[in-house]
């Protein structure tokens, strides 16, 4: 098939392109001292870099093998005035901050939180979730998913063992939030911010990790992070980093990104180091059973899920490609992660449900509607998971789980603009947040 | 621009594939996502899974390629999702001024015509590949090329 659409374009988009290409700065393999320093382990490739970012993950939606949001850009926090007694650090005014090395009592996060706060709509939180060397956090914002890092993040010992906390920030036009790792004898973390202030939090630790703590904190409107420091009870600087962003060439004025990874880099004539953090093995690869399957314009699609993992773990392969979801530490009767995809007119629904959701409604503009029964998604019957095809050229409206005596378990969030998109050929799937109604 | 043919073969220990491949994998995500750090990480993540596949792939260069794809268009779908809104204006830290203008459009396309634009003449893939690797149809392919060549239109034209 010929593309050569209009030669002389297509010969001015290849040399801008490359010349562009060549032109996109590419951070260095190393870690500054000129020596590559890329091996394959046995385990896997190790890039021996210690201010690799820790990966910020971002809702689960169209297409993930994600587990929790993260490129904050959802994020709507409630100012801090009258913040509750969950609350883990304090909010100051510009230019002072409200705890010093001494003010923070040793706190133990049993169920992992080690910040929150009140909003508008119920609160936000960062957890701690996993054990090491498999940790990771998730940021929520009124009970849905925001932020967070993955537990399988590969590079965790090689960088606290060296010294290099996770720096994390997730940002909104709205609110912020901060957090990340530390040393354990952090008395106090301070973070800078762009408007010349500083932002206090105690530090928190979790009973499953004795290598190091943990901060976060809220930021207010408009107020961005430039950088963070972890203090001894002495005031000295146990591990620092900085928090930045370059806006894009030509829009000098842009904002700050959704989510920052950045990291603290510890001192070493202050913390001993390494940590002993415990290198994590790759796990194994998934096995996945086919559950559910169908055709859509003549091509076969077929649902399949880890029926022996812990939680729902399912896989949509269809003729031009597969999307997998892998839920976070949310339970299913709380929240889930549903999918329209796209092959050629026809779209493709599915997802996984709780365990008592029996069927998925789903109403079209013209009020007419279908049910899909579902499946199971795990061998004791804990999670269940759906899959269909949709009738030609109908647009959903609602997408509702439904349980055996006809309520409703889950109910697909927004659809309606999530829908829209899918009317031209630039997109081939949607993503939906599935919450309880109400 | 110097390219690895990635039916060749001749990576035969994963390191060389990572030496070879790296920055040309980090470009073309750069090009997708509109974000260096992003890329990066999705670089990493796509070798770590070439990693993980390294004894049953026939074509590593390949499936790291489609692993890049494939990495960079959930990341950007994701973020559609999250925000509800247009794609945030990509993030593409550049020392070369005289791009801002092409990258000014290419980075408000949407994400499946910015990706068949960069495949096809950025990495020089056949249509039926690209089609592969966006999951739709070559026909779809070729129709996503003609309107991000006409979107692209005033600054080609300016360079003609």
């Amino acid at each position: 098939m010929t593309t050569d659409l209009d030669p002389e374009r297509e010969a001015a988009l290849r040399r801008r392109l490359a010349s562009f290409g060549e032109a996109i700065v590419v951070p260095p393999t190393t870690d500054g001292s000129g020596e590559d320093r890329t091996e394959a382990t046995d385990l896997a490739l190790v890039r021996e870099r210690p201010h690799r970012q820790r990966r910020p993950l971002v809702l689960a939606a169209a297409a993930a093998t994600v587990t929790v949001a993260g490129a904050a850009g959802v994020l709507a926090l409630a100012d801090r005035d009258g913040a509750d007694d969950t609350e883990a650090t304090t909010a100051t005014s510009a230019g002072t901050a409200s705890a010093a090395p001494g003010d923070c009592e040793p706190r133990v996060a049993e169920d992992g939180v080690i910040a929150s706060g009140p909003t508008e709509g119920g609160g936000w939180e960062v957890r701690v979730y996993g054990e090491p060397p498999h940790v990771g956090t998730a940021v929520s914002v009124d009970g849905a998913p925001t932020g967070g890092t993955m537990s399988d993040e590969m590079s965790r010992a090689p960088l606290v063992n060296n010294g290099a906390f996770a720096l994390n920030a997730g940002l909104s036009d709205e609110r912020g939030i901060v957090y990340g790792e530390i040393p354990r004898a952090t008395a106090v973390v301070e973070v800078t911010t762009d408007e010349g202030g500083v932002q206090s939090a105690c530090p928190v630790t979790v009973p499953t990790d004795e290598l190091i703590a943990w901060f976060g904190l809220s930021l207010p409107p408009g107020v961005h992070p430039t950088g963070a420091r972890a203090l001894d009870t002495a005031g000295q600087a146990l591990a620092s980093g900085e928090i930045g962003w370059e806006p894009p060439p030509g829009i000098p004025d842009a904002g700050p990104p959704g989510a920052i990874g950045a990291h603290m880099t510890a001192d070493p004539a202050l913390v001993d180091l390494p940590l002993g953090g415990t290198e994590m093995e790759l796990p194994p690869p998934v096995q996945r059973t086919e559950i559910a399957s169908g055709t859509a314009e003549g091509s076969p699609w077929t649902l399949r899920a880890a029926l022996d993992s812990d939680r729902a773990d399912l896989e949509l392969e269809y003729e031009y490609g597969a999307q997998a979801v892998q839920p976070g530490p949310t339970p299913l009767a709380e929240q889930s992660q549903w999918s329209l995809v796209k092959v050629d007119d026809r779209l493709i629904a599915w997802g996984p449900v709780p365990a008592d959701a029996t069927s998925v409604a789903i109403t079209f503009d013209d009020g007419t509607a279908i049910d899909i029964p579902t499946v199971a998604a795990l061998a004791d019957g804990s999670a269940r998971a759906f899959a269909g095809t949709l009738p030609v050229g109908m647009s959903p409206t609602a997408i509702e789980a439904h349980r055996a005596d006809g309520s409703v378990a889950l109910q697909a969030v927004d659809v309606a603009e999530n829908v829209a998109g899918l009317a031209g050929d630039d997109l081939d799937g949607a993503g939906f947040v599935a919450v309880p109604p109400g | 621009m110097s390219r690895l043919d990635v039916t060749s073969g001749d990576e035969s220990r994963i390191e060389d594939l990572y030496r070879q491949r790296r920055e040309p994998s980090l470009r073309l995500a750069a090009f997708l996502v509109g974000d260096v750090t992003v890329a990066e990480e999705i670089v990493q993540d796509a070798f770590l899974e070439v990693a993980r596949r390294w004894t049953g792939l026939d074509n590593p260069a390949g499936y790291l390629r489609t692993a890049v794809v494939n990495g960079c268009r959930s990341h950007v779908r994701r973020l559609a999702t999250i925000r509800h809104r247009p794609l945030p204006q990509p993030r593409l830290h550049v020392d070369a001024p005289e791009h801002d203008e092409l990258w000014g459009v290419l980075a408000r396309l949407p994400e499946r015509r910015r990706s068949a634009l960069v495949l096809r003449y950025y990495e020089d893939l056949p249509v039926a590949e690209i089609a592969r690797l966006l999951g739709c149809r070559p026909g779809t392919v070729s129709s996503l090329l003609h309107r991000g060549l006409a979107d692209l239109r005033k600054v080609l034209d300016h360079d003609n």
